[in-house]
């Protein structure tokens, strides 16, 4: 019997495409779906909680998985969106009680069959814990802190210089609909005029790191995918930090020190996770300073920049988990 | 100057993303392929691996141009004409 991999992702995840197109290869069968629209357009789940144990089985399209089958789950998106009750009752009631209901088959699933579980990836998909993390392992992190205390963040700038990271991952629906994001960002002195505004809700604030390039390194299992990003040329008058927001980046193949894999395999077996894209900043020392591990980052830009074969490796890795 | 609101500090920083390079999915002939379930174009050829990757079983490979778009990371990438050719990597 063939395994059957189940993706949960958006529709228009390319990263998924990449996925099931080499795990079809190895001759998987396949089933997708998008946790926000899975019960809509005849899909069937359900749970059966008896005497003996629980058992679970869903159709999808002429897809039928069960949990005797021989299953592999690749978990991109686990979002269902919030919605105000006052928004819209009908809407917030479906998203919830599927919210609660999927929460309950992902807790029916071994989380060893995983890249990864809901629970994981939720938990560690937060700066602050794995930046305390990071220390707690012994390696290098800039000096961090959380508050809602503008006077904290005024007394941090003042003594360092300071980079300002969103908490979250969400983007805003900007006021032409287009979509905005707060990337790492430096704080200048303009910006902490409006500093009062921080009692309204926490920031995270980083000493920032002199960084003569970025490393990306993506870890699929044991395998390890270190990247170089040449994210330190110059920007005309924006002074930029964060890779993502540069208008082109120079992206070539790199090798990392024994420690900086040790450390990074270490983060990997606490966190409980098996995919993830560790972002470093490197300095002029040479030294690497751990800024964020993406629990469900993407990689297709450093696959095509360098040739770094971590599509394949998300496939492999789903065909072999038990 | 202290302003007082009742703004997140955060939300001073925000700044728009490039809208992702899936814009490329209005394109003709672009569509979900419900069997291989991923995006594929007009010639039923993966969209991820057009725009990201070469796709490595096709050892001849015919001209076409790739529609202008944004990479995941956000990065414009404009039209630009693919020339026929034999993929000597096929199968590597």
């Amino acid at each position: 019997m063939a395994r059957k991999v189940i993706c949960i992702a958006r529709q228009d995840d390319i990263h998924a495409d990449a996925v099931l197109d080499f795990c079809s290869q190895r001759g998987a069968d396949l089933i997708r779906f998008d946790v926000s629209s899975v019960f809509r357009g005849g899909s069937n789940f359900k749970i059966e909680i008896e005497q003996s144990r629980p058992t679970w089985a869903f159709t999808l399209g002429s897809h039928c998985v069960s949990g005797d089958d021989d299953i592999a789950i690749f978990c991109r998106d686990w979002e269902i969106p919030q919605v105000a009750s006052s928004d819209d009752l009908e809407q917030c009631v479906r998203n919830e009680e599927t919210r609660n209901f999927l929460n309950a088959w992902a807790g029916l699933v071994r989380s060893s069959r995983w890249i990864d579980h809901p629970v994981q990836q939720s938990q560690w998909d937060n700066k602050l814990l794995q930046t305390a993390l990071a220390q707690f392992i012994g390696f290098k992190t800039p000096k961090t802190i959380a508050t809602n205390e503008p006077e904290m963040v005024r007394s941090f700038a003042g003594t360092n210089r300071v980079v300002i990271k969103q908490l979250s991952n969400i983007a805003f629906d900007g006021l032409d609909h287009e979509d905005e994001f707060v990337f790492t960002t430096p704080i200048n002195p303009h910006h902490l005029e409006f500093s009062d505004e921080i009692a309204n809700c926490p920031v995270l604030v980083q000493e920032r790191i002199e960084k003569i390039a970025d490393l990306r390194v993506t870890v699929v299992g044991c395998d390890i995918f270190p990247a170089l990003i040449h994210s330190n040329r110059e920007c005309g008058p924006l002074d930029i930090v964060d890779f993502r927001a540069l208008p082109e980046e120079l992206i070539e193949r790199t090798t990392i020190p024994n420690s900086v894999s040790d450390f990074i395999l270490e983060m990997m077996r606490r966190m409980d996770l098996r995919f993830a894209a560790f972002d470093f900043g490197l300095t002029e020392e040479k030294d690497c300073v751990f800024f964020e591990a993406n629990v469900s980052g993407n990689w297709l830009w450093i696959e095509h920049a360098t040739g770094l074969q971590i599509s394949a490796a998300v496939a492999n890795l789903l065909m072999t988990i038990q | 100057m202290q302003v007082r609101s009742d703004t997140p500090f955060i939300l001073r920083f925000k700044r728009k993303v490039e809208t992702p390079w899936l814009d490329v999915l209005g394109e003709p002939g672009v569509h979900f392929d419900e069997d291989r379930m991923l995006w594929v174009d007009a010639t039923g050829a993966p969209l991820w691996a057009g725009r990201m990757k070469k796709y490595p079983t096709a050892c001849s490979t015919a001209g076409k141009m790739i529609p202008a778009g944004y990479t995941p990371s956000g990065k414009y990438k404009p039209s630009t004409y693919r020339p026929p050719k034999m993929d000597k990597r096929s199968g590597k």
